[in-house]
């Protein structure tokens, strides 16, 4: 194997590695209960808020919330585009 | 031999983090019922290696499924004989490491994916068989593929594709005793579908969906970036599954178009057809999942065995 062959191998090991420990952790993401009192748009704003000034993590949450509530959305909504492609596309 | 031990070793200490894990999500005990249930179904070599370990603990049950990766991978090691040393070792070191991988490794649900893939590559090692045994190990590994999960009746296809790809002929009475054993199957398992599919979404919105799913996984293969079990496709803006559809007869049109010139990509597209149809044109309430995407990327690993 050449060099990059063994450095893709390696990277790889480190990303798997890295998911399967999520797994371990049992994915917040499965766990995390959105507050269903307050609406996707809410957490919307909440979390771009906590992006600007760089918290991630709460932005994080916040876009989890909004995700599990995307269907109490109207499906044309602009809202429902953005946050499917920032939180699938771009990743959390 | 000493590299493949390594890159074995290597994939174990990847996965340790299963050492603590626990059951998540659809993952149940097996002494459960539903899986004694499923024991009955098309799924039944699976349900039944579960059951089997139900007195064991989850470590037992994970670590299980970790064997069956290793296995798929030295397999898959086994079937690209002939291909460069250095892409054979870098190949099988990919499938054992890419994290694309990590939900059917990690997954208990995902076992009967990892069991497709295993009867899926013994059916292709067997087509290698000498004649008459050749035969025979290609109906056993048919069944195994049936048994393994409900949606491996497209083993059928797949062995068919890669024996008109590798050696441009088809041993019919082979293929018609496992396309006839698939019809049987497909009918028996889409006629207990039953009220499961009626909150599946319409069939073109499905169909769409699905298909712009495939484009994002396919695009996790080569950046491994927002991998989740729980994508929410349902959410997906209309726009994008038309997009996708577009997208998708394109690429296939012109797979067609080179398939004189470039075989081995037309081969790997049709693989990937040929595996996803049944996630795509049977809508059920569950759209696609990281780890359903296991046997459809086996047709880009094997890639280089086309055309030699």
């Amino acid at each position: 194997m050449r060099p990059l062959g063994i450095f893709l191998l390696l990277l790889c090991a480190c990303l798997t590695s890295a998911r399967a420990q999520v797994w371990r952790t049992n994915e917040t993401l499965w766990t995390a209960a959105a507050d269903i009192s307050i609406p996707p748009q809410v957490h919307w704003h909440l979390a771009l808020a906590a992006f600007q000034r760089g918290d991630r993590t709460t932005a994080r949450k916040e876009l989890r919330f909004a995700r599990a509530q995307l269907g109490t959305l109207d499906q044309h909504d602009p809202l429902v585009t953005l946050i499917w492609l920032w939180t699938d596309i771009i990743g959390m | 031999m000493i590299a493949l031990v390594g890159l074995m070793a290597l994939t174990v200490v990847v996965y340790l983090p299963l050492w603590d894990a626990g059951f998540v999500w659809e993952d149940v005990p097996p002494t459960a019922g539903a899986w004694h249930l499923m024991t009955l179904t098309p799924r039944a070599l699976t349900a039944a290696s579960m059951v089997w370990q139900a007195a064991q603990s989850v470590r037992v049950l994970h670590l299980t499924n970790l064997g069956i990766h290793l296995l798929n991978g030295l397999l898959m090691f086994a079937l690209l004989t002939g291909v460069a040393a250095g892409w054979r070792f870098f190949l099988t070191g990919l499938w054992w490491l890419h994290p694309l991988q990590t939900e059917s490794v990690s997954y208990l649900a995902a076992r009967a994916d990892l069991f497709l893939v295993t009867a899926v590559l013994l059916l292709l090692l067997a087509t290698r068989f000498p004649k008459g045994l050749r035969e025979l190990g290609m109906l056993v590994c048919l069944w195994l593929a049936f048994l393994a999960k409900e949606t491996g009746a497209v083993a059928v296809g797949l062995v068919a594709l890669w024996l008109y790809w590798r050696e441009s002929r088809l041993p019919w009475r082979v293929l018609a005793v496992g396309a006839l054993a698939a019809l049987l199957l497909s009918a028996h398992f889409l006629s207990h579908l039953g009220s499961w599919t009626a909150t599946a979404p319409p069939l073109g919105r499905f169909i769409g969906v699905q298909i712009a799913a495939i484009w994002r996984v396919f695009a996790l293969l080569i950046v491994p970036v927002g991998l989740t079990p729980a994508h929410q496709w349902a959410s997906m803006p209309p726009w994008l599954t038309v997009v996708a559809v577009l997208g998708a007869v394109i690429v296939l049109m012109g797979a067609f178009a080179v398939r004189q010139r470039v075989p081995s990509i037309a081969f790997a597209l049709a693989w990937i057809v040929i595996a996803l149809a049944p996630r795509v044109l049977v809508p059920v309430p569950h759209p696609l999942t990281e780890h359903q995407f296991a046997l459809p990327m086996l047709g880009l690993w094997l890639m280089p065995t086309i055309g030699r």
